[in-house]
């Protein structure tokens, strides 16, 4: 027998079917929405609604995008000749942040990972080699500092180098703000290997 | 809680919430064991890289209930850094982790397991070729300790070793002359050069099996009878195989 009333049960249900929410919070969330005037429930309604039905992948780099190309892509400011590879779609939310970077991306929607069977034909690699015949001269491989990210670059590296691209990797090395006393053997010696000229 | 100490090999890591990871770690003092470490995905975790997948590592541990533990501190014994920085030792690598992980059980040490898995590693990192044939003699060896050693110098079912041995099953496990092929049926070709590989690969240390100079043909014939061996005994999906047969092209 469910304590709730029914529409909230149902709420309840599928709040706690998030990552992250447990039984408990999704009871809290349920009841700070009954609580919540109509419109601000409405407001979030709609806000999901239309997240599920407008919002698709760009048909050539795959970031999330409104129309059939992302903003990034259409965007005739940017520069064509490199392209930022990385694993997922929030992660051009970060590099975007830098402001540092001003070509194209490509998102692979996952990363090569040997241990859990996802092989290359799993990510979106075959697409990024078709973009590399319009006149691309570098590939930047932006993956995640991690075994599968890493086996993922090696991939991408091997696969376009004969290709005649240039292949770059993003740096690894101390975060800004870290101490040096705590940093691991493998990502200090990679903040050796990466040392630059002053 | 209580506290406890462990030396292991990262077997493999999942995703938890926000920002931590489950590890899965190969211990020669309490099988494997899993255990969470938290805030590891941040760029300033305290763990850094030793908690990545073929990291020796030396930990302390907190006990947790329902199996899972937290990682307290960690300092790296070996990171094994040579095969996570060459595409061909990563993939054959992974191999052997996704097997030892397959085989081990949590709460109960298996120190053999354990150092075959060190050792296998240690070749693999070390090796300039035969990574393949690393990981087909690591499956034999691990077979071999499971309790699934195949026999490959006689006949499986009639103990003959005095003919010539051509075929291989799974079932009997272990090769098997004509004459009972013709009497039951059991067995799939495989030619005696192969057979006789696998049981060279069986007695040689997996240090010397990485110098070790083969027929390509053969090598490729015995690591397909090897992994098919070993799916059918342990009745698991390796799905690290599979991604072997899709880099198989590059690899």
């Amino acid at each position: 027998m469910s304590y709730y009333a029914s529409p909230l049960a149902a709420l309840v249900d599928e709040l706690a079917k998030l990552p992250g929410i447990g039984p408990k919070s999704a009871q809290r969330l349920a009841f700070y929405l009954l609580k919540a005037s109509s419109e601000e429930a409405k407001r979030l309604a709609i806000a999901i609604t239309e997240v599920k039905e407008k919002v698709r992948f760009c048909t050539d780099c795959f970031n999330v995008s409104v129309n059939e190309r992302c903003d990034i892509c259409t965007d005739l400011q940017r520069d064509r000749s490199i392209i930022c590879v990385v694993e997922e779609a929030r992660d051009i939310v970060a590099l975007e942040r830098t402001g540092g970077f001003h070509g194209l991306y490509h998102v692979l929607q996952g990363a090569i990972s040997p241990i859990d069977g996802v092989g290359p034909e799993d990510i979106r690699v075959k697409e990024l080699l078709a973009r590399l015949e319009g006149g691309v001269a570098e590939i930047l491989i932006a993956t995640n500092p991690n075994i599968e990210g890493e086996a993922t670059a090696m991939y991408i590296a091997r696969l376009t180098k004969p290709l005649g691209v240039k292949v770059t990797r993003i740096a690894s090395g101390l975060p800004v703000g870290g101490d040096l006393e705590y940093a691991d053997e493998v990502t200090l010696g990679k903040a050796l290997e990466g040392r630059r000229e002053m | 809680m209580s506290l406890y100490k462990a030396k292991g090999i990262v077997l493999k890591t999942t995703k938890l919430g926000e920002a931590d990871k489950i590890i899965t770690i190969l211990t020669a003092s309490r099988g494997k064991v899993r255990a969470v470490a938290k805030g590891i995905r941040k760029t300033k975790s305290k763990f850094g890289s030793r908690l990545e997948p073929f990291s020796h590592a030396d930990m302390l541990l907190y006990a947790g209930r329902n199996g899972l533990d937290i990682v307290t501190q960690t300092e790296l014994i070996q990171s094994f850094s040579e095969i996570r920085d060459d595409f061909d030792r990563l993939a054959f690598g992974s191999g052997m982790l996704d097997l030892a992980e397959k085989v081990s059980v949590e709460g109960d040490p298996d120190v053999a397991l354990f150092n075959l898995l060190a050792k296998g590693l240690e070749a693999t990192a070390w090796s300039k070729r035969n990574h393949r044939l690393l990981l087909t003699a690591f499956d034999l060896k691990l077979m071999s300790i499971t309790g699934y050693l195949p026999k490959l110098d006689a006949c499986t079912v009639c103990g003959n070793s005095a003919v010539e041995l051509k075929r291989f099953s799974n079932e009997r496990g272990g090769a098997v002359c004509e004459r009972c092929f013709d009497e039951a049926g059991f067995g799939v070709p495989v030619r005696s050069a192969v057979l006789a590989l696998m049981h060279e690969l069986l007695r040689t240390k997996l240090i010397v099996v990485a110098e070790m100079d083969t027929v390509a043909k053969d090598e490729a014939e015995a690591s397909r009878v090897v992994s098919d061996y070993v799916a059918y005994h342990l009745q698991t999906r390796l799905r690290s195989r599979e991604c072997l047969t899709q880099l198989g092209s590059l690899t």
